[in-house]
């Protein structure tokens, strides 16, 4: 697939796909600051979809935002393909734009309802000029057929299609530029379960083909799980464990990532009902004051006195690549 | 003596392109201190199935068939009989508990008009039994949350102060539409326990509508799975999930993720191609049929019945035995 339509070419081959160091995002509001993301550094492998964990107000879609410079970062660095963004002025993110692209939650506010289906997908090679439009509408086509939706498709309005069609027509219009990063926000929340399903094997049979490196966020586990190699937890702003997917039931050792394992709600009655839940009390503190040190010790049912005093690094774990935030662990 | 009993209900609503048919021919019950779910994909009908029970289903729905709600019929009841049997022997709580409390009175004075409507009690009364009623829904300190305003709350507070409304004149009967919804796991976990609390306490029923199967299999006695305005299968909820007699009970099952065996490549989801029919009409025919992997002719020619295939198990389907499993339909995407 080298033609003029492809996206540019990495800076370096052995670089990771995204490399993000100590990321932080502040936003000042009314009410004082909100600290949505606090030093948050991990890296993404070519070809490697890391699923990305946490309630709401986690700061979950922060680090997504940030990641595609759809918002800037107050502090730290986002390399994508050895390629540094996060200093460059918007141009110079612009220039770049082909190669991370996002995929967002509902697809019924991020199309343009004005815009056919055909315009809509090959938008980003309009915008950067690639390609003369008969290979464009070719390679707007090749798309349609990549995420299964009839050449006919390329003619209709967003309003015509269904809720599952629409996804497919974002997918096309996040992969259209072939980018090295895709950062998708909870693709799949908006969609019922039945479509959910085709959609979450659509996002690994692209990625195993076309080998994108993807940040799929989402707060289902059981969707992480199925599509992610390596599932990162966040809580608060900060990433408390990082650990591969086959071994997040098992091996899981920060509290707070067992405890959201247990309170997903296994679909089969006899197991569901057998399981022992660890009940978390109180709620997820206000970002404007998060506590001080572990940010979760205060809903914590293991915390020590240190837990109150100061945070725990994100250290080795048990296996490779897992990594524990918790002074209970180390 | 069946607590209500709905038959035949069918809701439509007109519209430029003809009547659109949201429920057809719905019919359950639900016993004493039961919990009976009904789940469904967006569009299946199950709000509209339990909100035009208590005259909220919109001025512009068309009703016919019977609810009885011990022995009384609820629709086309007069409003001052529906008011009598609202709040008080039938309540409910819906899915975004930021839209259904009033952002400017506190959550105390919310809870106790309740009281003070129903029970007649006095400000000082209602005050005392609504700090009772806070601190048995697990909110920690009552006597202050009574003062709050629902923004000064989280959603998973403002949820229970929601349950607190609800149960506080002990109904017989808790309507919940997708209660857990807009909450988060962890915060799911404590409502569903909550809510098999007050059950097993006070023996009320509840009737709770959701799409979530991990839901229904934590907290379901019986189950009502509907598809496109009809009620396609109703078992008891381990026989449900352990045997499904409905193929589009089947194909649901196979679709969601599981926990477990995480990162296995080889693992696949099958999902259902195709879409949910548009309501316009009452085909005479299976509404899955055009999506089904094993549909014949017969299923696009003719309704299948509702058929017990077991005691308490029944579905509407005429191949309720047919395998389609991860092996039969790992072509499909």
């Amino acid at each position: 697939m080298k033609n003029a339509l492809n996206g540019t070419s990495p800076a370096s081959t052995d670089a990771p796909a995204l490399a993000v160091t100590g990321l932080t995002k502040h936003f000042k509001t009314a009410a004082g600051t909100v600290r949505a993301v606090d030093d948050v550094t991990f890296s993404i492998g070519k070809g490697e979809i890391v699923g990305l964990v946490g309630e709401s107000g986690s700061g979950k879609s922060t680090v997504g935002r940030c990641v595609v410079m759809l918002s800037p970062p107050t502090a730290g660095s986002v390399v994508v393909d050895g390629v540094e963004i996060s200093g460059l002025r918007r141009g110079g993110v612009r220039r770049l734009r082909t190669g991370f692209t996002m995929i967002f939650q509902d697809p019924a506010t991020s199309l343009n309802p004005r815009m056919q289906v055909s315009d809509i997908v090959a938008e980003p090679l309009v915008i950067h000029r690639k390609g003369r439009p008969g290979e464009r509408d070719r390679r707007v086509r090749e798309l349609l057929d990549l995420v299964g939706l009839p050449h006919m498709t390329a003619a209709r309005f967003p309003h015509e299609l269904s809720g599952g069609q629409r996804q497919r027509v974002s997918i096309a219009r996040a992969l259209i530029a072939s980018p090295a990063l895709v950062v998708a926000d909870e693709p799949t929340s908006a969609l019922d379960v039945s479509i959910q399903a085709s959609i979450l094997n659509l996002i690994k049979d692209l990625q195993r083909d076309l080998g994108f490196a993807c940040l799929f966020i989402s707060h289902d586990l059981a969707a992480v799980e199925y599509v992610a190699d390596r599932v990162m937890v966040m809580y608060l702003g900060r990433v408390v464990e990082t650990i591969d997917s086959a071994g997040l039931n098992e091996r899981a050792a920060h509290p707070y990532t067992r405890a959201l394992v247990s309170a997903a709600p296994v679909p089969d009655p006899d197991e569901q009902r057998s399981r022992t839940r660890i009940t978390l009390s109180g709620d997820i503190p206000s970002p404007l004051a998060p506590p001080p040190g572990c940010h979760f010790h205060l809903r914590c049912p293991v915390a020590m006195d240190v837990c109150r005093d100061r945070a725990p690094e994100l250290l080795p774990g048990s296996g490779a690549g897992h990594t524990v935030a918790c002074h209970r662990v180390h | 003596m069946k607590l209500l009993d709905v038959r035949d209900l069918t809701v439509s609503f007109p519209t430029k392109k003809g009547p659109v048919l949201a429920v057809d021919g719905l019919t359950y019950h639900v016993e004493p201190g039961e919990i009976i779910s009904l789940v469904g994909e967006s569009g299946c009908g199950k709000s509209v199935g339990i909100l035009s029970l208590l005259g909220l289903q919109g001025p512009s729905a068309r009703l016919s068939g019977s609810a009885l709600f011990d022995g009384r019929e609820l629709l086309h009841a007069s409003e001052k009989h529906l008011s009598t049997i609202r709040g008080k022997q039938v309540a409910c709580v819906f899915q975004d508990p930021m839209s259904s409390l009033n952002p400017v009175l506190t959550v105390g004075k919310q809870v106790a008009e309740v009281l003070r409507r129903h029970r007649g009690l006095s400000a000082a009364q209602a005050k005392k039994q609504v700090i009772n009623l806070l601190e048995r829904v697990g909110i920690p300190a009552p006597a202050q949350r009574y003062a709050n305003y629902p923004h000064e709350m989280s959603g998973g507070m403002r949820q229970r102060v929601m349950i607190a409304m609800a149960v506080a004149c002990e109904p017989r009967l808790l309507i919940a539409d997708e209660p857990t919804t807009a909450l988060d796991v962890t915060i799911q976990a404590g409502i569903l326990e909550l809510l098999k609390e007050l059950r097993d306490e006070t023996g009320m029923a509840v009737l709770l509508v959701t799409h979530d199967l991990g839901v229904v299999a934590d907290i379901a006695d019986r189950v009502i799975v509907m598809y496109a305005g009809r009620k396609v299968e109703e078992a008891e909820v381990r026989a449900l999930f352990a045997d499904p007699r409905h193929q589009y009970t089947r194909r649901l099952l196979d679709a969601i993720p599981r926990r477990g065996g995480g990162g296995d490549p080889g693992r696949r989801l099958s999902g259902i191609p195709g879409t949910v029919p548009t309501l316009h009409e009452s085909p005479a025919a299976c509404s899955f049929a055009g999506r089904c992997v094993v549909a014949s002719e017969q299923c696009h020619t003719a309704k299948p019945p509702f058929t017990e295939s077991a005691p308490g198990q029944a579905a509407a389907c005429w191949h309720p035995g047919a395998q389609t499993g991860h092996a039969a339909t790992g072509a499909l995407k």
